[in-house]
C-alpha cells in the first residue's frame, strides 16, 4: 500500500479550504447611500409668471413659486433671466429673493429691458435656484419658464 | 557471558527464533510475488488502484488532470478548460466588483463634499449607474463561481465513478494513440524548446 493517505487527506483539506475561502472571500457590493440632495433644500414647485403693468403703466412680470414649507433649510432664491436666448449660458443672475416671513415668495421684474421693446414681443426666460441655510447648499434649479411680453398689453 | 538459558545451545536458539522468522519471510516473499500480492500492493483505500487514487487526487487539485492521467485526454482537457475558463470569468467579475466598490466609495466621498445640487445629482446618477453595472458583475461572478464548483465536483465524481483506467502510455511513443501532446526539451543552442505533436 502506498503511504500517501495522509497526503490525500491533506490535499483534500487544502482543496476544501481553498473552496471555502473562494466562496466566503467574495466581495459584497456596497449599498447606495441615501440621496439627501433630493430633499436637502426644498425645490421649486409651480413656478408661474403673470405679465401685466404697474399702476404707473410700466410693464412687469410677476414670478411666483411654491416650496415645501416644512423644510426649513431655505434662505434665499436666485432669480436668473435670459432675454431672447434659450441657451442656459445666457441665464444671468437677476435678483436675490429672501425667504418671506410667511406665505410663498414672489418677484416682480419691471426692469428697463421690458420697457423698451423694439419688436412686437419679447421672449424672456426665467429660472429660480434655491439656496439652503445649512452648508450654503445650492438646491435643485427650477425648470426654465418661457414668458412672452407683448409690446401692446 | 552466556546469554542463553542454562542447558540451551546456539543451535536451539536458531531453531527457536530464526527458523520461524526465515519461514515467515519466505512465505511473505512467495506471497509478494503472487498476483494477489500484486493486487494488494496496488490496492489502496476504497479498493482503488494507486493510479485511480492518484487520478482522484489530481482531479481534486486540478480538475480534468485525473481524467487525462487515466487516459481520457479529451474529457480531461474539456474539464480543465471549463474549470479554468469559468474560474477566470469569476475572477474577472470579482475584480470588477472590487473596482466598482472603490469607485462607489470615491463617488460617496465626492457626493458628501459637494454643496451643489447639480454636482450632487451628477454623482448620484453615476453611483446608481455604477451600482447597476456592479449588480451585473455580482450576478456573473456568482453564476460562474457555481459553474466552476460544478466543474470541480464533476471532475472528482467523474474520476471516482466514470473514468476507467486506460493504462499507462509511454509519452512520445510511436504507438501513442491519436491526439495532441506537448513536450519540453532543452536545446543548448536555442534554450528551452517546446514541441507540439498532433497524431492522426
Amino acid at each position: 500500500m502506498r503511504p500517501f493517505r495522509k497526503d490525500v487527506l491533506a490535499r483534500v483539506c487544502l482543496a476544501g479550504l481553498f473552496s471555502y475561502l473562494v466562496i466566503t472571500g467574495c466581495t459584497d457590493p456596497l449599498d447606495l447611500i441615501d440621496p439627501i440632495h433630493l430633499t436637502f433644500v426644498p425645490n421649486i414647485q409651480n413656478l408661474q409668471a403673470a405679465v401685466g403693468s404697474t399702476p404707473t403703466g410700466k410693464r412687469r412680470v410677476v414670478l411666483t413659486w411654491q416650496y415645501d414649507t416644512l423644510n426649513t433649510n431655505i434662505r434665499t432664491w436666485d432669480v436668473q433671466r435670459a432675454i431672447d436666448d434659450t441657451t442656459l449660458a445666457e441665464l444671468n443672475f437677476l435678483e436675490l429673493v429672501r425667504k418671506p416671513a410667511f406665505g410663498y415668495p414672489l418677484y416682480i421684474d419691471s426692469s428697463a429691458q421690458l420697457q423698451n421693446i423694439q419688436l412686437d414681443s419679447l421672449d424672456i426666460y426665467y429660472r429660480v435656484i434655491p439656496n439652503g441655510d445649512l452648508r450654503n447648499y445650492i438646491g435643485e434649479p427650477s425648470g426654465i419658464l418661457h414668458v412672452i411680453v407683448r409690446r401692446i398689453l | 557471558m552466556n546469554v542463553y538459558p542454562r542447558g540451551m545451545r546456539v543451535t536451539d536458539s536458531v531453531r527457536t527464533h530464526v527458523r520461524p522468522c526465515v519461514g515467515t519471510v519466505l512465505v511473505a516473499l512467495a506471497l509478494l510475488g503472487s498476483d494477489a500480492a500484486a493486487q494488494m500492493r496496488d490496492t489502496t483505500i476504497f479498493g482503488w488502484s494507486s493510479r485511480k487514487l492518484q487520478a482522484v487526487v489530481l482531479s481534486t487539485i486540478i480538475p480534468g488532470s485525473g481524467q487525462s492521467y487515466l487516459g481520457h485526454s479529451t474529457k480531461g482537457a474539456a474539464i480543465t478548460l471549463g474549470f479554468f475558463g469559468s474560474g477566470l470569468i469569476t475572477l474577472l467579475a470579482e475584480n470588477n466588483t472590487i473596482g466598482r466598490n472603490e469607485r462607489l466609495e470615491e463617488l460617496r466621498a465626492l457626493y458628501s463634499l459637494t454643496v451643489n445640487w447639480v454636482d450632487a445629482d451628477a454623482y448620484w446618477q453615476q453611483m446608481v449607474q455604477t451600482r447597476e453595472i456592479q449588480q451585473q458583475d455580482v450576478k456573473r461572478r456568482d453564476l460562474f463561481l457555481k459553474v466552476t464548483a460544478v466543474f470541480w465536483a464533476a471532475s472528482v465524481v467523474d474520476a471516482v465513478l466514470f473514468s476507467e483506467d486506460l493504462g499507462e502510455q509511454a509519452f512520445g511513443s510511436a504507438f501513442t494513440a491519436p491526439g495532441t501532446s506537448m513536450a519540453l526539451s532543452v536545446d543548448p543552442s536555442r534554450g528551452m524548446v517546446s514541441t507540439l505533436t498532433y497524431r492522426f
